[in-house]
């Protein structure tokens, strides 16, 4: 009886959100990035940057690394918490 | 009551924490034990990537890359695109290759004139091909060589007048690599790296294989001189440049030329890949499950450069990609999926309906992981 409780509760917690908001913006930049990819690389062959598709890339590249090693925690920290404080 | 809600806090915190130690590797790692046990879905995906990228630059005008590294680029770009189909026909060699010409297609056109002018230019204008009979090294152009080589195994099309080229350019680096002392040509003046000539020894054995040319004495001869003057006892790894004629070192030990040089060595000869592939892999650092290869050996240091990439904490990104080569020859399974999930985080590989490319890399980054995702194929035995 306690599990749909805890599903309803998980719905607000404000992690999740933040998780959510994440995820979002790491899929539309994704789809940023491979658009501007599509025909430039990072970098030019004679090795000097595109700085545009290099900015692009590292802020993708951030909210990807984010997404991957906070997103698995935070959903099983706000489920276990919520799960034994009540 | 409040104590309670710490127990809870701390709890879920551990747990958090072993769920982005457990589910972080293994969502950045899904594809690796595909890519390690020859799923022809996802060598396919990327060779159509690539297949792609030959027909649109097909429809680009010819002209010399600006400079060297532009031009080494290119060059790598079509090779490696070579050797990868090839390899991926040479896993199911019962079968008709359906790509041979798409491997032939990539091979030739890493064999253009205007795609060794970088070459040329930093010979005074000596052209590799028409100075087969000189003594100047021209190692280079074994990148080309191995792939006419690959596309020759695959294609019984194969155009008979490159072939001959092929065939000559096979017997000058022979005689020239039979000639030296130190197992070493020059790819440049005054200039030798010894992953050039492991690709000289790499062309020269596939090119036996293709053509039933007994080519072992100057393979042995290579293998010899590698143990004996390139390795750096210390580390294990290969000096990355040096004197073609002293064998003096003009750089550090290096994990670029280390694990590139693996990948080329299997091509040639079973001992020398493996003592370079080992060398790689105890140059590891991992961290949360991902791996990543050093750049320099013990007691070097330095910044990175054209060949290895960025070096970031110490590691690199050549020796890292070309680790995964390293990990199929020794092996090793655990450190082939550790270094595949670091490939994957940085790469940032999307699917678009049937292909796959890994986003950060462009053509060159793209052709160089399915060169060595699917290494092993044409290894010497």
């Amino acid at each position: 009886m306690r599990l749909p409780l805890v599903v309803g509760r998980l719905a607000g917690s404000r992690l999740l959100r933040a998780l959510f908001l994440l995820a979002v913006a790491e899929i539309v930049l994704g789809a940023f990035f491979s658009y501007a990819t599509a025909t430039r690389g990072l970098l030019s062959p004679a090795a000097s940057p595109h700085v545009e598709v290099l900015l692009l890339g590292a802020v993708f590249l951030v909210a990807r690394v984010l997404l991957l090693f906070l997103g698995p925690a935070v959903l099983v920290y706000v489920a276990v918490e919520e799960f034994l404080s009540r | 009551m409040i104590a309670r809600a710490w127990a809870a806090r701390l709890t879920a915190f551990a747990a958090a924490l072993l769920a982005s130690r457990l589910v972080t590797p293994a969502l950045s790692g899904v594809d690796a034990g595909g890519w390690l046990d020859g799923d022809p879905k996802l060598a396919h995906a990327l060779a159509d990537e690539l297949i792609a990228f030959e027909r649109s630059d097909d429809l680009t005008a010819r002209a010399p890359p600006a400079d060297r590294f532009s031009g080494e680029w290119a060059l790598v770009t079509h090779q490696m695109t070579a050797i990868g189909l090839a390899q991926i026909c040479l896993a199911h060699a019962d079968e008709p290759c359906a790509l041979a010409h798409e491997v032939t297609r990539a091979a030739l056109k890493s064999f253009r004139p205007e795609m060794r002018s970088f070459g040329t230019a930093a010979w005074d204008g000596e052209e590799a091909m028409a100075s087969l009979k000189g003594p100047h090294g021209h190692a280079y152009l074994a990148y080309p060589a191995l792939a006419l080589g690959m596309a020759r195994l695959v294609d019984p099309d194969f155009p008979r007048d490159v072939a001959r080229q092929h065939d000559a350019l096979i017997q000058a680096y022979e005689r020239r690599l039979l000639a030296s002392n130190t197992g070493l040509i020059e790819t440049y003046p005054g200039e030798a790296y010894p992953t050039d000539v492991a690709g000289v020894a790499a062309a020269i054995a596939v090119h036996g294989r293709a053509t039933h040319t007994d080519h072992r004495a100057v393979l042995a001869h290579w293998a010899a001189l590698v143990k004996e003057k390139q390795i750096d006892p210390a580390s294990g790894f290969v000096i990355q440049r040096m004197d073609a004629e002293t064998g003096e070192a003009h750089d550090a030990p290096r994990g670029s030329g280390t694990a590139f040089g693996a990948f080329y060595a299997a091509f040639a000869d079973p001992v020398v890949a493996r003592a370079l592939a080992e060398a790689t892999l105890r140059h590891e650092s991992s961290f949360w499950g991902f791996g990543a290869i050093d750049e320099y050996g013990e007691g070097h240091e330095g910044r990175g450069d054209i060949d290895s990439g960025p070096v970031i904490l110490g590691v690199s990104v050549t020796a890292t990609g070309f680790g995964l080569a390293a990990a199929r020859i020794a092996g090793d399974r655990a450190a082939f999926v550790r270094l595949f999930r670091t490939a994957s985080l940085f790469g940032m590989p999307a699917t678009s309906g049937d292909r796959l490319r890994f986003r950060a890399g462009g053509p060159i980054g793209n052709a160089l992981l399915l060169a060595v995702l699917t290494s092993g194929a044409a290894v010497a035995k």
